[in-house]
């Protein structure tokens, strides 16, 4: 059990794919501009991460290793369709909005990086809290930086109003804003992760 | 040959693909260390864009929509590049070592690339002729180049720079192509 | 070899089976996406005609008449007790360029108009898909005139944005109590199709029938006096005559604006302008180029001769309102104006029993038209 619990918060913290590995970047910062968008672009990664993680999981042993990355691309290209036809046949708000990203989920580097280096080797049930973590842990950093985007840029935060229009600040909604925002969130996390380790070694 | 040039710039400047779309930040950040790995991945880009598009979209025209299988669109176009990259790859160890040792290495890096398959799907939702699409993945992978440059450019600089501690490494960065994504929001108004 | 075959093999058994889910899936999916797409498109048709069962497209609906306005696409609203009327997509130049859609009912009633694109200047151009101007539009009739300040109020700042927005309504609501009076038994018209004056350049001879209609012209370019004050040339002068008695003088002034422009300068005996036309102008579209439409040239229409000719809010108390973003654009047309209607007066003053002007030994004062470094 210590197992999971470890392996799952791996993905959170200690090795956030965004903040830490620096994978996976690109559908990141594009989409933040709204906490909807992030919460959402969140949840359809972590649902392609984690069919592919399970399948080529479960089929591990019999992939050849000469032709290992195409048939990855294969498991994962086929979960991103069905999540985008998916999201235009029942979400198509945020389907229209979150766009040409929903392809793009098939070349997220977290996706392709985690399959080849920890789901082919592992079995099902480590492979299902790998990523679980990880998804979450892309999401919530989608989030948070959506967060702080939406509510600086638009005044919004879920389209609820909560700074008068005339306070808000383009930049933060614009692309400039985005890379701002998310240096920001790294530097947090590495004072974090640094304050962490002190904590851990003091103990 | 007008509408061209607007293509181009747009796709080059106005709507820069890394600064202003934010596709193609792993190599960004990865490759950016040096002006010469810059220049390597740079051109590699270029020639893999508009390969792809060359390929990809006769075959969504020709292919994919003819046959009503659009819904096959990703997982066609992913297996294509990277099929393409693998070719090149092969080819250019055989007949041009050279050259291979020079740029080969990025190639690989290049598949996963979201730039291109972001250009590749582009020039199907914009509906561009055939001609316009290399036109366009032209622009978008020398916007691609020109960023990356730029950028490498700047980092050599932030080596020798006092930052401050918390935001050394990757924050600095990060803050440093913000501002280059402001000035590049300059071109927007270029083409009335 | 047998290593190779069955890599491919394993490589197609993968690719095939996924192709087939996401057959499936696609499948599923379908009706769902393709409700989605027809939603979105008729969702602009909806607000117009809620109560409309469906929409029919239009094939044969007539164009416009207005080289600056398109008709994109035509929709007849149905419901079960026949047709509602008809849905026009329009598209036309206002101060940059606006996409409309314009509903009117079976009784030449317009619906409220919904805007669908528009690229003007936010917060100026753009205040005419806002409440109250766009609410205007709802109620009025296919046939009332559309005129700024008598059965539409504009917008301060705005005038351009107002005056295309209201001509492109008139236009489509025009023709579309036309066609449906024509194929759908809709409530016949009243009046004849809207004349749209066409924001173009024009030729001397339509200018001078624009200002004067049907008179004769005579050449009198050799009485003109050509001084080149300010860069500014006559390139030639038509008297005008009603019968015997001379209605005025036209003189063709080249001069700089922005860029360069050639303006007809019709002065009348009495010291006022017959009017201005712009000829030629190489400014810059959507800046000066604006000279050419009817609402800033129908300005110095009546405008007397002896006015300063200063350009407001360049000068403070000028009498001659710049066009929006193109001021030095203005500084020009006024300088070019008032220097063609002195001459123009003079002519008619010396030779055709005109009103003179006050003596000034001084030539007036001019517009300072700030020059490049």
């Amino acid at each position: 059990m210590k197992n999971y619990k470890e392996l799952f918060t791996n993905g959170i913290v200690r090795e956030n794919p965004l903040l830490t590995l620096m994978i996976g970047l690109c559908s990141g910062l594009a989409i933040t501009t709204s906490v909807e968008n992030g919460i959402g672009m969140g949840l359809a990664m972590t649902f392609v991460l984690l069919m592919s993680e399970l399948i080529i999981s479960l089929f591990r042993k019999l992939i050849p290793s000469a032709v290992r990355i195409p048939i990855f691309i294969v498991v994962i290209a086929s979960f991103t369709t069905i999540v985008d036809l998916m999201m235009k046949a029942f979400l198509p708000e945020l389907s229209g909005s979150l766009g040409v990203f929903i392809p793009l989920i098939v070349v997220n580097c977290i996706i392709m990086g985690r399959v080849e280096s920890f789901a082919s080797k592992k079995p099902l049930d480590l492979v299902v809290f790998d990523s679980l973590g990880m998804g979450l842990g892309y999401a919530w950093v989608l989030a948070g930086i959506s967060a702080v985007r939406e509510l600086l840029g638009a005044g919004t935060l879920l389209g609820f109003r909560l700074i008068p229009e005339s306070y808000t600040m383009g930049f933060f909604a614009k692309s400039p804003g985005g890379f701002f925002v998310f240096g920001m969130f790294i530097a947090v996390n590495m004072l974090l992760k640094k304050r962490l380790a002190e904590g851990g070694s003091a103990q | 040959m007008n509408e061209l040039v607007k293509i181009f710039l747009s796709a080059m400047l106005i709507e820069n693909i890394v600064l202003m779309r934010f596709l193609g930040l792993c190599p960004f950040i990865g490759m950016s260390t040096d002006i010469k790995k810059s220049t390597g991945m740079g051109v590699a880009v270029i020639f893999v864009t508009v390969l792809a598009t060359a390929v990809t979209w006769p075959v969504y025209n020709g292919l994919l929509k003819p046959l009503d299988l659009e819904f096959l669109q990703i997982l066609v176009f992913i297996l294509v590049i990277a099929s393409l990259v693998q070719l090149v790859e092969f080819y250019l160890k055989k007949s041009a070592p050279a050259l291979y040792s020079s740029m080969g290495v990025y190639l690989a890096l290049i598949t996963t690339n979201c730039a291109i398959l972001a250009v590749t799907f582009d020039v199907i939702i914009k509906g561009y002729s055939f001609i316009e699409s290399l036109v366009y993945a032209v622009g978008v992978a020398c916007g691609f180049f020109l960023s990356l440059i730029l950028l490498a450019g700047i980092r050599e600089r932030l080596k020798i720079a006092p930052v401050p501690a918390f935001l050394k490494g990757m924050p600095i960065l990060f803050v440093a192509a913000g501002l280059l994504a402001m000035a590049f929001g300059g071109f927007d108004g270029l083409i009335k | 070899m047998k290593s190779m075959v069955k890599l491919s093999a394993t490589l197609a058994a993968f690719t095939v089976s996924a192709s087939l889910c996401l057959a499936l899936v696609h499948l599923y999916t379908k009706p769902y996406i393709d409700a989605n797409a027809e939603r979105a498109q008729t969702a602009g048709l909806r607000q117009i005609f809620p109560d409309a069962a469906g929409f029919d497209p239009v094939t044969d609906f007539p164009a416009s008449g207005s080289s600056s306005i398109t008709f994109n696409k035509a929709y007849i609203a149905r419901s079960e007790n026949g047709v509602l009327g008809a849905v026009v997509m329009a598209t036309g130049a206002t101060y940059k360029s606006s996409t409309l859609l314009v509903g009117t009912g079976i009784d030449r009633v317009l619906k409220p108009v919904v805007f669908i694109e528009n690229t003007d200047t936010a917060g100026l151009g753009t205040k005419t898909a806002e409440s109250p101007f766009i609410d205007q539009f709802a109620g009025k009739t296919a046939d009332d005139s559309f005129v700024l300040g008598e059965d539409l109020d504009g917008i301060s700042g705005a005038t351009i944005s107002a005056r295309g927005v209201s001509r492109i309504v008139q236009l489509a609501a025009y023709h579309s109590g036309a066609y449906l009076a024509e194929h759908h038994g809709g409530k016949a018209g009243t009046g004849a199709a809207p004349v749209v004056k066409e924001a173009a350049p024009m030729s001397v001879e339509d200018a001078l029938a624009d200002i004067w209609g049907d008179l004769d012209t005579a050449d009198v370019s050799d009485a003109i006096e050509n001084t080149i004050e300010r860069s500014i040339l006559f390139d030639g002068a038509w008297l005008v005559r009603d019968s015997d008695e001379v209605a005025g003088v036209a003189i063709l002034a080249r001069g700089q604006t922005y860029k360069a422009s050639a303006i007809l300068v019709a002065v009348r005996p009495d010291r006022t302008l017959a009017g201005i036309r712009i000829i030629e102008t190489t400014d810059t579209k959507n800046y000066g180029y604006a000279m050419v439409e009817p609402d800033f040239y129908e300005l110095f229409t009546g405008k007397p001769v002896d006015d300063p000719y200063l350009v407001a809010p360049t000068v403070s108390d000028g009498d001659v309102d710049a066009i929006s973003g193109a001021t030095i654009s203005t500084l020009g047309v006024a300088n070019m104006v008032k220097i063609a209607a002195w001459e123009g007066s003079r002519y008619l003053a010396e030779n055709h029993g005109g009103m003179p002007g006050a003596d000034r030994s001084d030539p007036f004062v001019l517009n300072e038209i700030p020059q490049w470094e």
